[in-house]
């Protein structure tokens, strides 16, 4: 078997996390374009004479270089250099909270180095939205959770044409099917008890659009504070039915004192 | 190689818990201490006892000291209408050092960190409210300088605590972000040189 030599990584990549280590380095974890999630370790990351910069802080968006030698669990980061400057992320609130969770989201949910190019794009061009939105900021994070575990496979599966046909005003979510119904003798897959969600035709017809708008899209929809809190309690039963196990919920402890 | 006594071992072991101490560096350590005479050890042991039983915070500003009020607190010569908000006791000495801050200052604790799970109750971001609301005849608070680091964590500690101010009419200010003196602009990353030119002055 060919031995893997050590060799040069040019990619680019977000700055989901990164966390002091010894005296002056970094432990930085990326989300890259080629190879997934990666941790580096960014040595003289946090010496005055730096030349990284700000561009290891979360929610960056960069070019990357990576010394990788086969067996180390931390690879090098040798060189970094603006990708996107994203700098409308760091102006609210509000646009602050969306982006903890979703890097937060996006820690939990994916593996280290599995490559998967469209989470990546997922998650750029949502960071990307959100630094230009200038209202409705908010609605990128059901939006992000929705379609970050269709990419793992749990994509729903419904449309607004299927919400339009409904002949009541409510409907019924199959948590795990991802089907919607007017009531519960209206799925044709089985489920235990309790794996469904009753909604409203309008919380039904945003989750069916979250699901298939693209993220500045997303930026249109408006939604009354009712109508939100319902549709965000909807995506995160559906979320929280596939993923349970993996869900992390400290941002949104901290965000929960915040507000 | 490991030391032949158990004392030394067990001090080696207490020294690499230390902030960026690694074993080897614990050893030396180690070594040092066995070469330094009884009185001088008895000093370092001493003063590592006292800082734990002496050092509490201090009641106003929650920054180090052995009594009640800190003496920056507790100076005639100090503004304590501009109250400057830090992160951690070493950014004081850090403002300190610089002798061109004369206000008081608000020692946070750390600063939000949604992925760390640290929110504002983990902090002493009610006491800064607190202060600042409570009337004082002589010393009304009239602006909150916010020195937390600029980067994500800082920025999102700012807003939240500026957001929490705002009704209390004090004027809130950051510090200044972008090129180090000295620096060279042909070697600052484009983050922080946007910054510096969002943040230009007047010549």
């Amino acid at each position: 078997m060919a031995r893997e030599r050590p060799h040069i990584l040019r990619t680019h990549a977000v700055v989901l996390r990164s966390i002091d280590y010894g005296e002056t380095s970094r432990i930085v974890t990326l989300y890259t374009e080629e190879r997934g999630r990666m941790a580096v370790l960014v040595r003289g990351a946090r010496s005055s004479k730096s030349r990284f910069g700000a561009t290891l802080e979360p929610m960056s968006h960069i070019e990357v270089v990576i010394f990788c030698k086969p067996g180390r669990d931390l690879q090098n980061l040798t060189e970094t250099s603006q990708a996107s400057a994203w700098r409308g992320i760091r102006r609210s609130l509000d646009k602050l909270e969306t982006a903890w969770r979703i890097l937060e989201f996006t820690t939990a949910l994916m593996h280290e180095e599995e490559a998967h190019r469209d989470v990546y794009n997922l998650l750029v061009s949502t960071l990307a939205a959100l630094d230009v939105a200038h209202a409705r900021s908010r609605n990128l994070w059901p939006f992000f959770q929705l379609r970050l575990v269709a990419e793992l496979g749990f994509e729903p599966a419904f449309t607004r044409e299927d919400i339009a046909a409904l002949a009541d005003e409510r409907g019924v979510l199959h948590l795990e099917s991802g089907q919607v119904a007017e009531d519960v003798s209206g799925f044709t897959t089985g489920g235990p008890s309790g794996a469904v969600r009753e909604a409203s035709r309008a919380a039904l017809r945003a989750f069916a659009i979250l699901c298939r708008a693209d993220a500045r899209s997303v930026l249109n929809m408006h939604m009354d504070a009712t109508l939100r809190s319902e549709v965000e309690a909807l995506v995160s039963g559906y979320v929280s039915w596939h993923v349970e196990a993996a869900l992390p919920n400290r941002t949104e402890k901290v965000f929960a004192q915040i507000s | 190689m490991q030391f032949t006594s158990e004392s030394v071992e067990d001090l080696v072991e207490q020294f690499s818990k230390l902030p960026s101490i690694g074993r080897k560096t614990a050893r030396r350590l180690a070594s040092f201490v066995l070469k330094m005479p009884k009185t001088e050890v008895e000093e370092l042991a001493r003063a590592l006892v006292a800082v734990k039983e002496r050092v509490r915070f201090c009641t106003v500003c929650f920054n180090v000291t052995d009594h009640e009020v800190c003496p920056i607190c507790a100076s005639s010569r100090r503004n304590r209408s501009v109250i400057c908000v830090v992160e951690e006791p070493n950014d004081v000495m850090a403002l300190e050092r610089t002798d061109g801050f004369d206000g008081v200052y608000h020692v946070l604790g750390g600063v939000i960190s949604p992925l760390d799970g640290i929110g504002p109750e983990d902090l002493r971001i009610r006491e800064l409210v607190a202060r600042v609301s409570e009337p004082d005849a002589e010393w009304p608070v009239s602006e909150v300088i916010l020195a937390v680091n600029p980067n994500v964590e800082g920025d999102t500690t700012a807003f939240y605590v500026s957001k929490l101010l705002a009704p209390l009419g004090v004027n809130v200010s950051r510090l200044a972000r972008g090129i180090p003196m000295g620096g060279d602009l042909e070697y600052t990353d484009e983050a922080t040189l946007a910054r510096a030119l969002e943040g230009r002055v007047s010549a």
